[in-house]
């Protein structure tokens, strides 16, 4: 065999091997992630997938109903109703809530809607950015904290 | 009168990079040379004055009203220059600048074909940031009315004493590699690619990436230190932004050593200085245009579109400057033998990009599919753990074998009866670890590895002093490039051992009530509030105790600002070599008589940022030493 078919034969098999392994990787990568991603919903689009829902982890936005909000601090169990104006699910979390947490307040919950139709929060996260912005009107959070501690 | 300042300097450091382009374009070095360091003392008058600015709290400056507050104590109110967007770029361009100077200085009498289109792709990439300086990112506007007081930097960077370290190192990592990209650019267009410009490049790269291994330990340390989860690492997009340069740059310091010795991989190692500038500015731009909340609100952020328009103008020029310039590069090496060093560099290459790639994938996913499908979604911490704990481990395992093949041909007989004490002792520390109560695979096997690797290392060094009774000054670079690996290994043990055996728990006290989480007993003595002039602290003391031995106390506190609805905690912690006691204040009864801790119990947390230390020393002994005999390196 020539050199020259050597080299192209060379060149094939390469760009074979490298196909091969790009495809395996792509599959293996993408595979992964459609099954590791996250979706955020409202408790409305939560409750529009029916049975679908129940299971699979999500982030669930919306805001703590007024006057849902059980606390029980012996047990460190948290209840409450996560509402997004027109349904509300109702929520059980095992861990603390921040110390700001109040009713009307916006919350992410990172967890699952179980079978028995509560939704369980491995994680409650206040809705808050990276970037500061300032109080709004009517907001005096300078105000709140003094009152905490007497 | 600041601003103006401001404004002036920063119009001249824009117009001397302008003019400093067109002098290095037509051969005039020595004025060029001169606006590089007219351009640094621009910027470090502006930088400075900024500095005076927060520092005396003036309030007509844009960016002081926007981060400043007389009550923030003076540390804080220095470094909030890289508190939020418009001084986080100023510090970016004085960084730039001084890189620009010292590499311009440094190099004034070298590289006669090279330096001119080194200076031009410098002052082109500094003329980038002044402009978004001068117009989206202004610091120096004048406000009117001159407002009384500010709301303060955001209250997590105000938090703890990092902040004043972690950001500087960061910009010097990621600033960094400008000046081998400019290398990388002037070697294309040029042609040259001799020995020293590999010599030159890779110096000045090990630095930058030496800033940024810093930079990222310094993110983590700084995120377990504040954010009181127990924590350092969340695979969070800002992380990432800092990781994904590392990753390629640290492919590229392994295969520009086969260039060096093999005249091999000349196109490939143009690419990772290109890939890994890149990452940088890409970094930039996820972080800082507000892309990540939203695709659609890069789009109100002026500044997302300058830094795509950048990654877009720099990614073209390097892409057709390899495309049509790359080929004139031959690499006339070639593999000799499949066990060879070469192929270890090369294997180490293929899982760099590889884990680089997954980043990249997870990092871009939820704005891929937002684009494309409008929903929501995040990457979960899971995907990048199953897909990159592989590909990390096999990189443990080749730290060790890569170093112990020789270049060119390897002897399969030799191979073996060097690996003989390793592989003994790797066996004999997974039996250890094993007894110790570590079951699972995952982690025996980082132990496995290490050992192995860290081994091999350790046993070369010993028999090199036992001979010739020094190491690091008959090669520095080779044994200082153990000493990085061996800091890697500490990570790598360090997060092997924390990410698997961490104990938590959530534990509501009454004061006195004692509670027991091997080996420690905590106690909760006193709860009180403590009001400082820029934030109220609530501060629960708790008395621990290490197998009923007192050990002293931890103040874990909430501080709550006066700009910020939430509080943000202080976790305590107490750190010994083996583990780590953190305590986080989640909740008080407001009668101060009952609160509930957050308590975590982890291994090794101390060995990363430790290993952190290893790497720097690592570098430091292999970049800075001089080598006493004329031997090849590596």
């Amino acid at each position: 065999m020539s050199d020259l078919k050597k080299q192209k034969k060379n060149w094939v098999s390469l760009g074979f091997a490298l196909a091969i392994i790009v495809g395996g990787l792509s599959y293996l990568i993408f595979g992964k992630l459609e099954k590791n991603i996250v979706y955020f919903v409202t408790p409305t689009e939560l409750l529009a997938k029916g049975d679908l829902a129940y299971d699979k982890p999500v982030r669930l936005g919306g805001t703590v109903k007024k006057g849902s909000i059980q606390w029980d601090a012996e047990r460190v169990s948290l209840k409450f109703l996560l509402s997004d104006g027109s349904k509300e699910i109702s929520i059980v979390s095992y861990e603390t809530p921040p110390q700001m947490f109040q009713e009307g307040m916006g919350v992410v919950v990172e967890g699952k809607l179980l079978k028995t139709s509560s939704f369980q929060a491995d994680r409650l996260m206040v809705k808050h950015s990276n970037e500061y912005h300032p109080p709004k009107e009517g907001e005096k959070p300078a105000i709140i904290y003094k009152e905490l501690v007497p | 009168m600041i601003n103006t300042i401001g404004n002036i300097c920063i119009f001249l450091a824009l117009a001397s990079s302008l003019a400093g382009m067109a002098f290095a374009y037509f051969g005039k070095m020595a004025v060029a040379r001169k606006l590089a360091y007219t351009n640094f003392f621009a910027m470090t008058v502006a930088g400075l004055g900024m500095m005076v600015a927060l520092l005396t709290n003036d309030f007509s400056v844009s960016y002081v009203a926007h981060v400043g507050a007389k009550e923030t104590p003076r540390f804080y109110a220095a470094i909030s220059l890289w508190s939020s967007l418009e001084g986080s770029i100023l510090l970016w361009g004085w960084v730039l600048s001084g890189y620009t100077a010292l590499c311009i200085y440094r190099n004034r009498n070298k590289f006669e074909n090279l330096m001119p289109w080194v200076c031009i792709s410098l002052f082109a990439i500094g003329a980038f940031f002044y402009l978004v300086l001068a117009i989206p990112a202004n610091p120096f506007q004048s406000v009117y009315p001159v407002p009384d007081n500010g709301p303060g930097p955001n209250p997590l960077l105000q938090n703890h004493w990092l902040m004043g370290l972690h950001p500087p190192m960061l910009y010097l990592g990621y600033v960094g590699m400008s000046v081998p990209f400019s290398f990388a650019i002037a070697s294309l267009v040029t042609g040259d690619l001799s020995n020293a410009w590999v010599s030159i490049t890779r110096r000045w790269f090990l630095i930058a990436w030496m800033f940024l291994s810093i930079a990222i330990v310094l993110g983590g340390w700084w995120s377990y230190a504040v954010l009181g989860w127990g924590g350092y690492w969340a695979w969070d997009p800002v992380e990432n932004a800092s990781f994904m340069p590392w990753l390629t740059g640290t492919a590229f310091l392994h295969s520009i050593m086969v260039e060096e010795r093999r005249q091999m991989l000349k196109i490939w190692n143009l690419v990772l200085i290109c890939m890994t500038f890149l990452l940088t500015l890409l970094g930039t731009f996820l972080t800082r245009s507000g892309v990540l909340d939203s695709v659609h609100s890069f789009t109100e952020s002026e500044i997302g579109l300058y830094f795509l328009f950048s990654i877009g103008i720099a990614l073209a020029i390097a892409t057709a400057l390899l495309i049509w310039k790359g080929p004139q590069f031959k690499s006339p090496g070639k593999l000799d033998h499949p066990l060879s060093r070469e192929t270890a560099f090369l294997i180490n290459n293929l899982l760099f990009v590889c884990f680089c790639f997954v980043v990249l994938l997870g990092t871009m996913y939820p704005l891929i599919v937002e684009a494309l499908r409008g929903v929501k979604v995040t990457v979960g911490a899971p995907f990048f753990n199953q897909m990159v704990v592989p590909l990390a481990l096999l990189i443990i395992l080749l730290m060790g074998v890569g170093v112990a093949l020789p270049w060119k041909k390897g002897d399969p007989k030799t191979l073996l009866k060097l690996l003989r004490w390793p592989v003994l002792l790797m066996a004999v520390a997974v039996v250890i670890a094993f007894i110790l109560g570590i079951k699972k695979p995952l982690v025996l096997i980082t132990v496995a590895f290490a050992t192995l690797s860290l081994s091999i290392m350790l046993i070369e060094m010993a028999t090199v002093f036992w001979r010739a009774k020094r190491v690091f000054s008959l090669n520095p670079r080779r044994y200082g490039g153990f000493v990085v690996h061996i800091g890697i290994i500490f990570v790598s043990i360090g997060v092997a051992l924390s990410g698997n055996y961490q104990k938590e728990n959530q534990v509501h006290l009454k004061l006195g009530d004692i509670f027991e989480m091997e080996p420690y007993q905590i106690k909760l003595d006193k709860l009180y509030g403590d009001p400082q002039p820029q934030r109220f602290e609530v501060i629960a003391k708790i008395e621990v105790f290490k197998n009923g031995r007192p050990l002293g106390y931890l103040n874990p506190k909430l501080n709550f600002y006066p700009n910020n609805r939430e509080p943000v905690g202080s976790p305590a912690v107490y750190s010994t070599v083996t583990g780590d006691l953190y305590l986080t204040l989640m909740a008080f009864e407001h009668n101060r008589l009952e609160a509930t801790i957050r308590t975590m119990v982890t291994p090794a947390v101390s060995w990363i940022w430790g290993g952190g230390g290893v790497i720097v020393l690592g570098v430091l002994i292999s970049a800075g030493m001089k080598k006493k005999e004329g031997e090849p390196p590596c």
